[in-house]
Parts: C-alpha cells; structure tokens; sequence
C-alpha cells in the first residue's frame, strides 16, 4: 500500500483559488464543527475546573471568548483569505523569503508534534481503562508505570502508521464519527448533571455554583482561572488560526469573507459544549472521591457512557491526531522536499507518540496551548499588515518576492524580538502567558513597520512575481 | 437518523430517572455500532445522488 495513493490532492499550493474551486457555507460549518470536537476537549474542560474556575466566569468567559475567536476569523482571517485566495505559506515565502517561511513551518511543526501527543495521552487513557493500567496524575510530567508507557505508545505508533498510510481513510471515519460525537460529548453532560443531582433545568444554576464550579483554590501545579483567563483563553487557543491566519488556507476556497462565521459551529460545540461537558465529568468523579484528581478523559467517559464513551475518547484523540500529525509532516517535508512524504509522516508520528508517554503536556495543556499561539502569533501580525497597510504606507508589499531575497530580515526580527519581549513580559514582567499575545500582536506590529522602513530605505528592485 | 438517536436518547432517559445507568450504557454502545455500521452506507447513497 503506497502512501501517495491515499494523501490527500494538494491544490493550488502556489497560485489563488480559481473561481471554480471555491465552497459553499456548509463545507466550512461541517469543518469547523468536526475539528474541534477533538480529544483535548475532554482534558481542557476538567483542567478549567482543576484551575478553580467559577460558574459564572466560566459559562460568560466561555461566551465572550468563543465569541471574540469567532469574529477574529471574521474580520481578520478571511477578509485576507478571500482576497489573497493563497496559503499562508505562499504569503508568508512572497513576504518573509522562503529561509523564514521554513522556520516557520519548521516552528509550527514542532507544536504540531506536541499537540498531537496530547492527544495520543487523551487516547491512551481509555486504553488504560481495559486494561487496568496505572496512568498518570494532574501533577506527573513523566510517565509513572510500564503499563502507560507500552499503551500510549502502541496507541501512538498506531496512529502515526494510519497517518502515514492511509490519512484519506481516517479522515472519512472522522466525518463519519462527528455526528456521533457531537452527541455523546452532550451525553456526557446531560449524564453527569444527573450524577450530580440536577433533576431540571431549574436545578442546573444552584448546583453549577455549589456543586460543579465552585471556583476557589486551583488544585496543585494549576494556574487560577478568573473570568478574563477563560476569556482570553477561549479567546486565543485558536490564535495561531485566526490571528496568526494560519485558516487563510482553509478559508482561500471560502466564496464570501462572511463565511468566516462557520467558526462558531467548532467553538460553540467544541469550545463551548464539549468542554462544560467535560467539566461536569470531572465534577462528578471529584463528588464520588474528593481526592482522586486526576484528569483522565478515558475513566470519566467510561464512569458516565460505558464502552461507547471509550470508543468517544478514542476516535476523538485519532481523528484528531491525524490530521494534526500529517500536518507536521507537511511542515517537517518542506524542510527535506526530496524526502518520500510517507517516511517523514511516519517519523513525525513517531515523534507525537513519543511525546504522548509524557503527560506533562496534555497535564499543563492550557499553558501549552497559550504558548503555542504565542510564538506563531508575530507572523500573523507580518502578513496582516503587509497585506492591508503597506502600500498605503509607502513600504513595499511581498518585500521578499519583490526584492528576490531568502530572508527578510526585518521580519525575522520582528518574529524573534517579539517573542523575546512576550518571554520577559511573562518571566519577569507579570504578565500571564494566557493573556501575552493580546499585547504581543501590538509589539510585532510595529516592530514590523518600523524595521521595515529601516530595510526598505533602498528601493526595491522591480518585482521578480 | 435512528442510530444517532439512541445514542443520545438514553442519556435523556436516564436524566428523567426512566433508566438505570448500566441500561442507558448498553443502549448508547447500540446506538455506537448501529451508527457505524449504518452510517457508511447512508453517506455512500447521499455522494451517490
């Protein structure tokens, strides 16, 4: 069985969009709501209530944040998606060179890796409950028994060996499961509001403040969630997407720049619903033994659903964790292009199965994944205003296509330095990681700008494109 | 369209104290394996059209 035959086609990687190629509305709500019904759901929503969130800053925060990531696709991402009709890649190459583009991708990779690991660990909890393996707590970063290393590996290399080989087959069960998960995410919640003694709607807002979300301490290693942590959380866990524009490759084959509406059918069912979901879960393990906190997505789904809830928390992890693995393949290829696309995709699984045997990511993942939009959001701020405000400014657009150059440097720095600056603002500055992006897009803007003005004050050579 | 709603259908049932826990649990795993034996067919005739 050849890898190529199952990849999925690869189109228009360097030119826009025809007319002809472009989807309607439902292609982007069907998407949307399948992505993000995924295995780290069922960890975040537990970890908002290890963090000590309270019920009212959970439920609004949640309202509020998916609502500000929901407008951020639909007036920052497809306006430039449905105008450039290119991947962010090609834009980022025209603009950055392509040296930078790779570090990027190189970047974003990496975080795949990690991302796809979370989600080999969520996956291998519901293995552990078949066979009764010892698996890791809220606070353990390594692997803490055989048991858990031999299940999240097997479970890993599995999942890396159907990505390499048959990525179209996994991704026609996914549309297949999604449906079907949408509602046993909802069981889980209706199910443990029951085991909590919620017998009406009526009962549901006493027992969210006293029983569910109480709010108080955060238990060990957690960060206290408030009101604008869950905002900005909800908020900025899509930020490399949104923000950071990485979707202006989805949205490119989006017909109107409305379209990016279709978002809130992920936040609002995955982001909004499954994570409460999740959360209630948690509630009602912590309710039967107040010291028993650790976050295992597989034993809480099993506790409320049975065997179906396993086969949930498994298929949400894989199909999940399969797109996300050949993505970082992608990313890793453009790196080596000549390398055979099945070896690299089969090695970056093995890599995101590796990382699975630690839970130090899917443990601390609401910390993970603030990182992981901060460091891609400074590029998003890049194309952002090379795209809208350069001309207007008098600075040259799509600088390293125009200047015939393999990296520009004043992006580069933007990148590097802005990072360095969100580092210090959460080392040493007091500001939380969850919040850093908000101010660090403002920081890469005019970094950008300014250094720019400063490489550009030599014309650029007549346009190479 | 069955299949998906006995796999939620329990849950609803057993938060109105209709079913037992374990009950709903055997009903939602049907509900699992009616979908995915059902479901291909159904999305195959629908590509089909």
């Amino acid at each position: 069985m050849r890898s190529e035959d199952q990849e999925p086609v690869k189109e228009y990687e360097r030119e826009p969009v025809p007319e002809k190629a472009l989807l309607g509305f439902k292609s982007f709500v069907g998407q949307y709501g399948g992505e993000h019904i995924a295995g780290t759901e069922l960890m975040i929503g537990p970890l908002f209530l290890a963090s000590g969130a309270a019920a009212f800053d959970l439920l609004v925060g949640l309202l509020l944040g998916n609502l500000l990531a929901v407008l951020s696709w639909t007036f920052v991402t497809t306006p430039i998606a449905t105008r450039a009709r290119l991947t962010l890649y090609y834009q980022l190459e025209r603009i950055c060179g392509r040296r930078l583009a790779i570090l990027y991708n190189l970047a974003n990779g990496v975080m795949f890796c990690f991302l796809a690991g979370a989600m080999v660990t969520v996956s291998a909890t519901a293995v552990g409950v078949w066979f009764d393996i010892r698996m890791p707590g809220l606070s353990d970063l390594y692997p803490n028994s055989v048991g858990w290393i031999i299940s999240a590996l097997t479970m890993g290399l599995l999942i890396a060996v159907v990505a390499a080989y048959g990525y179209k087959f996994v991704a026609r069960v996914a549309n297949l499961a999604v449906p079907w998960m949408v509602l046993v995410f909802l069981a889980f919640g209706v199910i443990g509001l029951r085991q909590l003694g919620v017998t009406s709607p009526g009962d549901f807002w006493s027992a969210a403040q006293s029983t569910i979300w109480k709010g108080g301490d955060p238990m060990p290693g957690q960060v206290k969630f408030t009101f604008w942590h869950i905002t900005f959380f909800a908020w900025f866990c899509n930020m490399a997407t949104h923000i950071g524009l990485a979707d202006v490759s989805l949205f490119r084959y989006a017909r109107k720049s409305w379209y990016g509406i279709a978002s809130a059918s992920g936040m609002f069912l995955g982001h909004f619903m499954a994570w409460l979901a999740a959360s209630i879960l948690y509630a009602v393990q912590l309710q039967e033994n107040p010291a028993n906190i650790d976050v295992l997505p597989g034993p809480m789904a099993y506790r409320a659903c049975g065997i179906a809830g396993l086969l949930c928390v498994i298929m949400a992890g894989w199909t999940t964790a399969n797109p996300t693995i050949y993505r970082a393949g992608l990313a890793f290829q453009s790196l080596v292009p000549r390398a055979s696309r099945f070896r690299v995709t089969l090695i970056t699984g093995f890599l995101a199965a590796v990382a699975g045997m630690f839970p130090a990511v899917a443990m601390k993942l609401l910390d993970f994944v603030a990182l992981y939009g901060m460091i891609l959001m400074p590029m998003g701020a890049v194309v952002f205003l090379d795209f809208w405000l350069f001309r207007r400014m008098g600075l040259q657009p799509d600088y390293a296509a125009a200047a015939g150059t393999q990296f520009n440097w004043a992006a580069g720095l933007t990148w590097f330095v802005t990072l360095g600056i969100c580092t210090w603002l959460v080392l040493r500055g007091g500001v939380q990681i969850f919040f850093v992006s908000l101010p660090g897009w403002f920081v890469a803007a005019i970094l950008y700008i300014v250094l720019s003005k400063i490489l550009q004050r030599k014309p650029a050579p007549a346009p190479a494109f | 369209m069955a299949a998906l709603l006995v796999t939620i259908l329990p849950a609803a049932l057993f938060f109105a104290d209709r079913l037992s826990l374990a009950q709903s649990k055997w009903w939602m795993l049907a509900g699992a394996v009616a979908w995915f034996l059902s479901a291909p067919l159904w999305m195959e005739r629908k590509v089909g059209k």
